[in-house]
């Protein structure tokens, strides 16, 4: 008996709710996300040997997806949670912040902690903490921009990944088969050849390139 | 005749009936449709006050859909934002949530009643048909 009433009255109380006043909202802006790459706080003098914020600046600028706010336009640069005040990017009309904070902690090796803020609701999105040499640290800044990229946009980053592509000279005597990292910093020459190297391919299970090439075929 | 006199009376009576049943209905009719029409109007400019800030990210589709509770005190502004049914993307479900706290103060009507009624919380569909996926 209790059951049914508790039914009844589950089924009346969602047909008095269907009867709530529903608002259909379809259209949206689909322009680019306003973000705040600030550069980064250093414990210690010594700046580092790479930009990492810089790094990650021209990583978001360049997926068209974000509009990134120049550094001389911020009205503070903060490094810690503490000295970030949200009215001041309110003013800037930013959506979110990127700060982030390396410390030397042993020869040769860094540790940055870097935390993405929305503005809006004032709340923290995203912590990490990673530790790198000097020769990782373009790495590190590229798995930054992936996590940022990927929390905001809910697709894939793509920072760390490599390009390979192949260079030739005037005469087309001299061909080269080169990899980089996907902004084109690092290149390097893994392969030279007289004969035209072509459609570099990647093995699935190592990080093996299979190039194909006119002396081969 | 009496018969034909019985039946104009009848008729004049049915008529005067009629009349009044009209008037009465009209005079109910007023109020609802009234509340109506203003119901529609504050409908009307909450849309384009959340369309005006809501920026979808790039990752959505547009057949998802969010579904939000927003509740409401009587002067439009937003005291509490639930999620009833999430599109699968959280990156699209933030981006609603958001546009909701952006425009803040809502615009509702002052009568408590109709407030009360239609207002204190309503739900949103957010669906970005404008999206390029």
């Amino acid at each position: 008996m209790i059951k049914k009433c508790l039914i009844l009255l589950c089924f009346m109380w969602s047909m008095s709710s269907h009867a709530q006043l529903t608002i259909e909202i379809t259209q949206g802006i689909a322009s680019s996300i306003p973000i705040s790459v600030v550069p980064i706080g250093l414990q210690g003098k010594k700046a580092l040997p790479e930009d990492v914020m810089a790094i990650i600046h021209a990583d978001l600028e360049r997926s068209g997806h974000f509009s990134v706010l120049d550094p001389d336009d911020m009205l503070s640069q903060p490094a810690s949670e503490e000295d970030l005040y949200f009215r001041d990017w309110r003013l800037l009309k930013q959506e979110y912040v990127v700060i982030a904070k390396a410390q030397l902690v042993g020869p040769n090796k860094y540790k940055i902690r870097y935390q993405l803020f929305d503005v809006f609701n004032e709340r923290e999105l995203l912590s990490q903490v990673l530790t790198g040499n000097v020769k990782q640290l373009r790495d590190m800044a590229h798995s930054m921009s992936d996590a940022i990229y990927e929390q905001l946009t809910g697709i894939r980053g793509a920072f760390s990944t490599k390009i390979a592509y192949v260079t030739t000279n005037k005469k087309r005597t001299r061909f080269s088969l080169s990899i980089a990292d996907s902004d084109g910093a690092r290149e390097k020459v893994v392969l030279k050849s007289k004969y035209s190297i072509f459609s570099p391919s990647c093995t699935r299970l190592s990080n093996n390139l299979l190039p194909s090439s006119s002396a081969l075929a | 005749m009496p018969g034909a006199d019985l039946n104009l009376a009848v008729q004049e009576e049915e008529q005067k009936n009629n009349l009044s049943a009209l008037l009465q209905s009209e005079l109910l009719a007023n109020k609802p449709s009234k509340d109506q029409e203003a119901v529609t109007n504050h409908i009307n400019q909450i849309i384009n006050m959340i369309q005006s800030v809501w920026r979808f990210p790039p990752s959505a589709k547009h057949d998802q859909v969010v579904l939000l509770r927003v509740f409401l005190v009587p002067t439009g502004e937003v005291t509490e934002v639930q999620l009833i049914e999430s599109s699968g993307n959280s990156a699209l479900d933030r981006s609603a949530e958001m546009a909701v706290w952006k425009v803040a103060r809502f615009s509702v009507p002052e009568d408590a009643v109709l407030f009360e009624k239609e207002f204190r919380h309503i739900v949103l569909k957010l669906q970005p048909e404008n999206a390029r996926l």
